[in-house]
């Protein structure tokens, strides 16, 4: 059905492409703290944050349903707008030269320092470890977490779908690092933070005109001509950036 | 582990999850004016059926790339 396509695959696809991201720095850290500091550790640390994270969206979850829609609409939809337009503000600035592109290699490399590399390896519970690795999991999961409300909360049985999403992304990270035992670094990160960033900026938008009531031209289809809209607006802005870098007199840039 | 470490840690969390939405007071503050523009004013301006669609959605595009024009200059571009 295609109204079902319409809503369904983009949750999907922003669901599963915005975790990917999300647990990929995830994974780079508890990799790091398992190679520096034992690997009972990192994954006890881990699986916690995941724990309380269940407990998180047990709690969470109903109590969305028992908020009426527009309110949630609303709520969720300016959250959405907050965080998928600092995401693509940040990627137009990375897209642009302005700041740097992630290196999980060099994040890598700079947690296996911090965390004390070379002899500091231990059997037992390491109580650094478990804290680095718990942070990590804690804060990217949140972000996960958030996403899936985001994009599924809308009360037309979304959430199932998007959580299907952020599931795939967790279990073709987990097959990666388990699979490479180093960073996952071949992933165009930037472009997918940009896609995502475009769909989170559309589905906001989306959300707060429904619970707003502001009637959308094509109905459910605006969705399409929003993620257009906000993916032209974002790289004419990344166009505009780079001139005006380009025209910038030498030695200006920081 | 201590409890120093517990409040670090929950600390670090928290400020986490406020960074997530807000980096920019600045920017985050105009997406919110927008939002509540868009809520308690554009349905009430007795626009044309799809005009406060599209003005909602051309303020955000607005705002997305005066913020990014903005943090490029401040970083030196």
């Amino acid at each position: 059905m295609p109204a079902d396509f319409i809503h369904a695959g983009p949750s999907v696809l922003a669901a599963f492409l915005a975790s990917l991201v999300e647990f990929v720095e995830a994974l780079t850290v508890v990799l790091a703290v398992g190679a520096t500091r034992g690997w009972r550790s990192a994954l006890g640390g881990s699986a916690s944050a995941m724990l309380v994270l269940l407990v998180l969206v047990a709690v969470i979850g109903p109590l969305l349903t028992s908020i009426p829609l527009g309110a949630v609409q609303l709520t969720l939809g300016a959250l959405a707008l907050l965080f998928g337009m600092r995401w693509l503000r940040k990627a137009i600035l990375r897209s642009a030269g302005v700041i740097p592109l992630h290196d999980e290699d060099a994040l890598y490399a700079r947690q296996r320092e911090a965390l004390g590399a070379g002899g500091l390896r231990r059997s037992g519970w390491d109580a650094m470890a478990v804290s680095a690795a718990f942070k990590i999991t804690m804060i990217e999961g949140i972000e996960v977490v958030f996403i899936v409300i985001a994009v599924g909360a809308s009360g037309r049985g979304l959430l199932v779908p998007a959580a299907l999403g952020a599931l795939a992304a967790f279990c073709v990270v987990v097959l990666l690092g388990a699979a490479l035992r180093r960073p996952v670094s071949m992933i165009p990160e930037n472009i997918l933070k940009f896609a995502v960033g475009v769909l989170l900026c559309s589905y906001g938008t989306f959300w707060v005109g429904e619970g707003a009531s502001i009637p959308w031209p094509g109905g459910d289809l605006s969705l399409l001509w929003l993620c257009l809209g906000f993916l032209l607006a974002a790289l004419g802005t990344v166009s505009l950036v780079t001139r005006r870098r380009a025209l910038a007199p030498a030695g200006s840039a920081r | 582990m201590s409890e120093n470490r517990v409040m670090g840690t929950l600390r670090l969390i928290w400020d986490e999850v406020w960074g997530l939405f807000v980096d920019d007071g600045v920017f985050a503050g105009a997406i919110v004016v927008w939002v509540v523009i868009g809520w308690r004013v554009l349905p009430f301006m007795g626009l044309r059926d799809w005009l406060p669609a599209v003005v909602f959605f051309a303020g955000l595009a607005v705002i997305l790339s005066l913020g990014a024009l903005r943090a490029a200059s401040q970083r030196g571009t």
